[in-house]
């Protein structure tokens, strides 16, 4: 085992599980602040971990996982975002509530099976990876669960990602079946050098795409667990619709490039389809609601859809512009979930209707939310207009015009709908008396860290853009 | 001087970004938000007039040029510049944006996010007028949006709401056009680039060619507004705060018109020539139908709207024509009718103000109490049927002249529109002023000092641009000729 001296570069891995362990030991007597303090700080040292190890490509236990440029750029956003979600998270507190202080402990470790992840290239060690960070985000769910809504929530998602982590396995059986390698890479030389066995390989797609739809947020658990958006409080939403989809997305792109990529089935097509689907539906949905969560996770299916355009064009500009939309989606996600639970300390509601004291009373807040919702549409001058922009003119690079325009129609479609938000945050006049709250230092950190990025990368894409470049060429090499 | 233009763009938007950080609780705190917002304003028309000053080089190639790498990976920069055809409009677009921050009162606690919004959409016009780039263009083009749908829906009239989301939504519909030529161009070119003079001697397929010429003409005609496109215009003028409808007919709708010459005309000339006969149709029923809305108008504020609709189909008219004399002409309108539409947006402010309606029926005999009124807004509506020696002469006689050639009888109906609109703003002068005044008016109160102040400084501009139209004509007229020399398919 020469390659086993190589889990050293697991460390950033190794300190989540460490900070994680310590964060169980110290929660019966440490209250929650002090151990999402000790998260975050063990969040810098992971992140100052993997900066040891930039530019280096390493494999690691014969190949189960490979530190590369790519799996680098997705966990140094997946670090950033739990750590903005974990500030964030220190303020999502309801009058008389005492949430779990092992809770930050959970987070710590979805991350890590989210870290995992983003470097794994065999089949094997993916699906535990994902499946480490889906049942952390199940005891999330239920231990921060809000009412008597939240036990259902809880049991809804437990149900609906046991199921589709089944389905998933059983598309990476069916492939494994037909390539007889579960390295992933191996696995689509096998399948390139196939003939003759379309229909099995398209199902098994299909099934891998099936599986993968919770994760992506493509089928959101708030399709048919009413009350998802109140009992399950929103850092733990806010933590799937970043963390969580960033590293499905991560997943699915090895898999699609290392193993379908090649093979002889039309996968792009099939991609295509589902994407414009989900664009329109996800936007469609998005409009009608009138809770601002509901809201915020329909919109997350449009944006899954339009993550998956940039799968259409894999072996040029796609991964790159995948890198970058997941990048402005996270960060989105993040300042419209972070405005909403900083909003929620002075009105307790869910309502879009009750937005309406915004602007007047929390300016700043407001401001954010905007920024996001304008991100989410996809509008210049923020973050989200460059993502998508790359995303359709990757599906434009391959051949898939028609998707383009589908996208760019969406576009305008988000925007009028979302605009509906904006309306209300800056337009409508208070229907009550609001008492603005002090905020804490965290979450206000989180908003505007987040805002700003959002900012920043809609005006300078400039060094992102590189980076991105920098991980797609690492995973297509 | 190379960062001139970029100071001209960004400064409203960090003055914006500054704004957010001030105290508005007190009066006295608003007061000081007003005057930031106005010193900023003051600044980027001093830029301006100072960028002016120093474009002469008049070789009908770009001035103040700035290229930065921007996202050099997907071949687009930051690439600034101004021709003889942007600067003007620029200046407009300056001078318009400060009499418009000064003429922003009353606004009490929503004053921050007011001008805030407005810096913001100042922002994004004059990028709009400096981009070189497609991808910048349309980025800004788009920064406008946002601001506008809310100036209109907080700061507007009763019916101020859906005024704002029919612009919004035209408007967004409109951008998905723009943005769809942008990228079917960028995919067609042979080099993978958004530079605007790049791109600019590329030749390509007949079909595509057409097609992304139609889809950058519909997404400016949204914007100019032409006919049948101009009803949103129409409703935001009616229903938008007076500060913010002067914005919006004076320099807004003139991007329109920019876009038109710079891109239609100037990168897709033989395109265009080819579905030119459409643009005339569209330019003469515009003319037309904005005249005679006018005489049928009962509402001042769409009285005004419909003058400057009007007027975007002499604009569109001389684009059709690709007359360099029109062409120039069409520059010259477009200076002369923003100045134009913003006095009358303020004049008919303080009527409506006064008079307690919009309705000209309704009014009457205004001219015994209003005296500077009178004589403003009658200097306006002259300037606006193109009275010699005023703003709009020189332009509306140009375009006339460049089109008849080619078009005669599109111009002979166009003139019948120019002669029934004069007809409508005489009539309306009538009514509004001279007659019998209806008992409920009372005493009315003349112009008080700012709004004296913003009409005598526009009226100003208005009577300088008509007696020496030469101060603008000499740059614009080498920017025209290399723009209709140039151009590939």
């Amino acid at each position: 085992m020469k390659t086993f001296g190589n889990l050293l570069t697991f460390s950033p891995e190794i300190w989540l599980l460490g900070g994680a362990i310590v964060i169980f030991l110290q929660a019966r007597f440490l209250p929650r602040t002090s151990t999402t303090s000790v998260a975050l700080v063990t969040l810098i040292l992971a992140l100052l971990a993997l900066a040891t190890q930039f530019k280096q490509t390493t494999m690691i236990l014969d190949g189960a996982f490979l530190l590369d440029g790519f799996a680098i750029f997705i966990q140094v956003m997946l670090l950033g975002a739990a750590a903005l979600c974990l500030l964030a998270g220190r303020a999502d507190v309801l009058p008389g509530e005492s949430p779990a202080a092992a809770e930050p402990g959970f987070f710590l470790l979805a991350t890590l099976g989210a870290m995992l992840g983003a470097s794994a290239t065999e089949m094997v060690s993916l699906f535990l990876a994902l499946e480490l960070l889906a049942i952390n985000l199940y005891v999330l769910t239920g231990l921060a669960r809000r009412g008597a809504g939240g036990i259902g929530a809880g049991l809804g998602y437990l149900v609906l990602g046991a199921a589709s982590s089944a389905i998933l396995l059983y598309g990476l059986a069916l492939t494994f079946g037909l390539s007889g390698d579960t390295r992933l890479r191996a696995a689509g030389q096998a399948l390139a050098a196939l003939h003759g066995t379309k229909p099995a390989l398209l199902l098994a797609l299909s099934m891998v795409l099936a599986g993968f739809a919770v994760r992506f947020g493509l089928l959101p658990v708030h399709w048919w667990t009413r009350g998802f958006e109140t009992g399950v409080p929103p850092r733990v939403t806010m933590f799937a619709l970043s963390v969580g989809v960033v590293a499905a997305f991560t997943v699915f792109a090895r898999i699609a490039v290392s193993t379908f990529a090649g093979s002889h089935i039309p996968y792009a097509a099939v991609i295509a389809v589902v994407a414009a689907v989900a664009m329109t539906a996800g936007n469609l949905l998005a409009v009608t609601q009138s809770s601002v969560r509901r809201l915020l996770v329909y919109a997350g299916i449009a944006q899954a859809g339009y993550a998956l355009v940039a799968f259409t064009d894999l072996k040029r500009a796609g991964i790159g512009a995948l890198l970058i939309f997941l990048t402005a989606l996270a960060l989105t996600s993040v300042c419209a979930f972070a405005a909403i639970i900083a909003y929620a300390r002075s009105v307790h509601s869910d309502a879009i209707r009750d937005l309406a004291a915004m602007s007047r009373t929390t300016p700043g807040l407001a401001v954010a939310l905007g920024l996001a919702v304008i991100s989410l549409a996809g509008l210049p001058p923020v973050a989200g207009f460059f993502g998508k922009v790359l995303v359709l003119q990757a599906a434009v690079d391959g051949g898939f015009a028609w998707l383009a325009v589908v996208g760019a129609l969406n576009i305008a479609l988000a925007a009028l709908g979302y605009a509906r938000i904006l309306r209300i945050a800056f337009v409508d006049p208070p229907v009550f008396e609001v008492a603005a709250v002090r905020l804490g230092l965290g979450i206000r950190a989180a908003v505007a860290l987040s805002a700003a990025g959002i900012v920043f990368l809609g005006l300078f894409l400039g060094p992102l853009y590189t980076a991105a470049s920098y991980g797609k060429s690492a995973i297509l090499h | 001087m190379t960062f001139l233009l970029s100071a001209i763009v960004w400064v409203p938007a960090l003055a914006a970004i500054v704004l957010l950080f001030f105290p508005s609780r007190t009066d006295i705190q608003r007061e000081r938000i007003r005057s930031f917002a106005i010193s900023a304003a003051v600044l980027v028309l001093a830029l301006a007039v100072f960028m002016w000053y120093g474009f002469r080089d008049q070789s009908g190639t770009y001035a103040y040029e700035e290229t930065r790498n921007w996202l050099s990976g997907i071949g687009s920069s930051y690439h600034l510049g101004v021709d003889g055809i942007s600067m003007p409009l620029l200046l407009l677009s300056t001078l318009l944006f400060v009499v418009a921050v000064v003429a922003s009162t009353r606004l009490r606690e929503q004053a921050k996010e007011y001008f805030i919004l407005l810096l913001l959409l100042e922002a994004g016009v004059n990028g709009v007028f400096a981009s070189l780039d497609y991808l910048l263009f349309f980025l800004f083009w788009q920064l406008q949006a946002v601001p506008m749908f809310l100036l209109i829906a907080r700061f507007g009239g009763p019916r101020r709401l859906a005024a704002a989301w029919k612009f919004l939504a035209i408007d967004l519909a409109a951008s998905a056009f723009l943005l769809l030529a942008i990228l079917i161009l960028y995919f067609k070119a042979p080099v993978r680039t958004f530079d605007i003079s790049t791109l600019h001697d590329l030749v390509l397929p007949a079909a595509t060619a057409t097609l992304i010429g139609w889809l950058f003409f519909i997404a400016f005609a949204v914007r100019l507004p032409a006919f049948p496109f101009h009803t949103w215009f129409i409703d935001a003028q009616a229903e938008a705060s007076a500060p913010v409808a002067l914005i919006l007919g004076g320099v807004l709708v003139k991007l329109g018109g920019y876009g038109i010459i710079r891109v239609n005309l100037g990168e897709f000339q033989s395109t265009f020539h080819k579905f030119s006969g459409a643009v005339v149709v569209i330019a003469v029923i515009t003319v037309l139908w904005g005249a005679i809305a006018a005489v049928a108008q009962d509402d001042l504020r769409r009285l005004i709207g419909y003058v400057v609709v009007s007027h975007a189909g002499l604009v569109l008219l001389a684009a059709a024509s690709a007359a360099p004399v029109a062409i120039n002409g069409a520059v010259l309108l477009m200076v002369a009718d923003g100045l134009t539409a913003a006095l009358l947006v303020l004049m008919a402010a303080v009527i409506a103000d006064r008079a307690g309606t919009t309705s000209i029926r309704a009014m009457g005999g205004m001219a015994a109490h209003m005296g500077r009124s009178t004589l403003f807004w009658i200097l306006a509506a002259l300037a606006a049927i193109g009275f010699p020696g005023l703003a709009s002469f020189a332009g509306q006689f140009m375009v006339v002249v460049g089109a008849y050639p080619g078009h005669r009888i599109a111009t002979w109906i166009a003139l019948i529109g120019i002669l029934v609109l004069a007809g409508a703003m005489i009539l309306t002068v009538q009514r509004i002023f001279f007659g019998v005044a209806p008992e409920r008016f009372g005493r009315l109160r003349d112009l008080g000092t700012l709004e004296l102040f913003n009409a005598a400084a526009l009226a100003t501009f208005i009577v300088l641009l008509g007696l020496l139209p030469a101060i603008l004509m000499d740059s614009i007229n080498f920017s025209v000729l290399s723009l209709l020399s140039g151009g590939g398919g």
